[in-house]
């Protein structure tokens, strides 16, 4: 029933159309805000995932057992949408913000896989195996990690010293460490509603699994001085 | 040829001339050399140096490749072109734009102008 209902959607000519509408517009929105990541996301995102399953919540007809079964009030739009925007939103995310989202970033940034020896011995010191290295080819100084993969700009080698390098990889590290234990997966599900708030977790915040990251650095190094002038160089770099 | 690339002054800021400075007759030049050699002329930071050579490669003034060495990856930058084409490019970029912008008034000014130069 569910699927008739997904296969009368896409075989609709206006459905169809406000589905390569709002993509073409997500497209755009992600080509053309390239100063403005956070506008960029924010309305890829919105193109991409919220018009067209909204469009299909709105959509869809309230006949399908399930729907039924799960709540009478099924004819009420916002329900409707509950009901069908969050299960597709999640497994579209969990795909494209984790197996799709790195490999963009990867391509965005012409990320070259590198072999470093330096890079290797820090992972083995921190008890990681299967982790790769990446070098983005940007002045920028950036650093994140994904899954297993830890990258970091030509920018922040050019900016920092050895040891703070090797603060800032370990730093990533930790977060690659984090990222194995089960708890950390669980918690990093929220994060997957999104495919974007995957990319937004590149941003430095300051929450707790950046601390528990600092702290790893730190732990590894045995001092905070490296990263605490490699964090003051951070933030001394400007646009 | 001088030098000097102070008569750019409406092009490119302060800092993008001492860059270029340094950069036109070395070559090939990492950040922290061109750093090197403008630090003793002016206070400065490493980050704006790093900074201002990315602009200038944005702007296609400069090109870089990556390089590994020592202290890992580096960019080597290297003039795009000497400092006469570079001056040239500036005069074909003035020019476009002026024509863009007045069409057929910026071409008879400039008729009038290479008339009377004549």
């Amino acid at each position: 029933m569910l699927l008739e209902a997904v296969s009368s959607f896409f075989g609709n000519p206006l459905h169809l159309t406000v589905l390569i509408v709002s993509w073409t517009l997500a497209l755009i929105s992600f080509l053309h805000w390239r100063e403005h990541p956070e506008a960029r996301y924010l309305y890829a995102h919105l193109f991409f995932l919220f018009v067209p399953l909204l469009d299909f919540a709105v959509a869809v007809p309230c006949q399908i057992p399930f729907v039924q079964g799960l709540l009478t009030f099924c004819s009420v739009v916002v329900t409707r949408t509950i009901i069908f925007l969050i299960p597709v939103a999640l497994l579209l995310a969990v795909v494209l913000g984790y197996h799709v989202a790195p490999a963009v970033y990867r391509r965005m940034y012409s990320a070259k896989q590198v072999r470093d020896a330096r890079f290797e011995k820090l992972a083995r010191k921190a008890g990681l195996s299967g982790t790769r290295f990446w070098v983005l080819d940007t002045a920028k100084p950036i650093a994140f990690s994904i899954r297993k993969d830890v990258l970091m700009s030509v920018g922040m080698f050019e900016l920092l010293r050895r040891k703070e390098q090797d603060a800032v990889l370990l730093h990533e590290l930790g977060h690659v460490r984090q990222k194995s234990s089960l708890a950390k997966f669980s918690l990093s599900l929220a994060r997957w509603f999104s495919p974007v708030a995957h990319f937004a977790s590149v941003d430095t915040r300051i929450s707790a699994e950046e601390r528990a990251a600092d702290r790893f650095a730190i732990r590894m190094q045995g001092t905070a001085r490296h990263l605490k002038t490699a964090k003051h160089k951070l933030s001394q770099y400007s646009e | 040829m001088k030098n000097t690339v102070g008569e750019f002054d409406s092009i490119l800021s302060p800092l993008e001339q001492d860059v270029l400075t340094v950069i036109w007759p070395d070559k090939k030049l990492r950040v922290r050399q061109i750093y090197d050699k403008l630090k003793s002329k002016r206070k400065l930071a490493l980050s704006s140096v790093a900074v201002i050579l990315d602009r200038l490669h944005e702007r296609s003034v400069v090109g870089r490749k990556m390089e590994t060495g020592r202290g890992g990856v580096r960019y080597i930058y290297y003039p795009k072109s000497d400092k006469r084409n570079f001056e040239k490019s500036v005069v074909e970029d003035a020019v476009n734009k002026l024509i863009k912008h007045f069409g057929s008034t910026a071409v008879s000014y400039f008729n009038e102008r290479f008339a009377r130069r004549r």
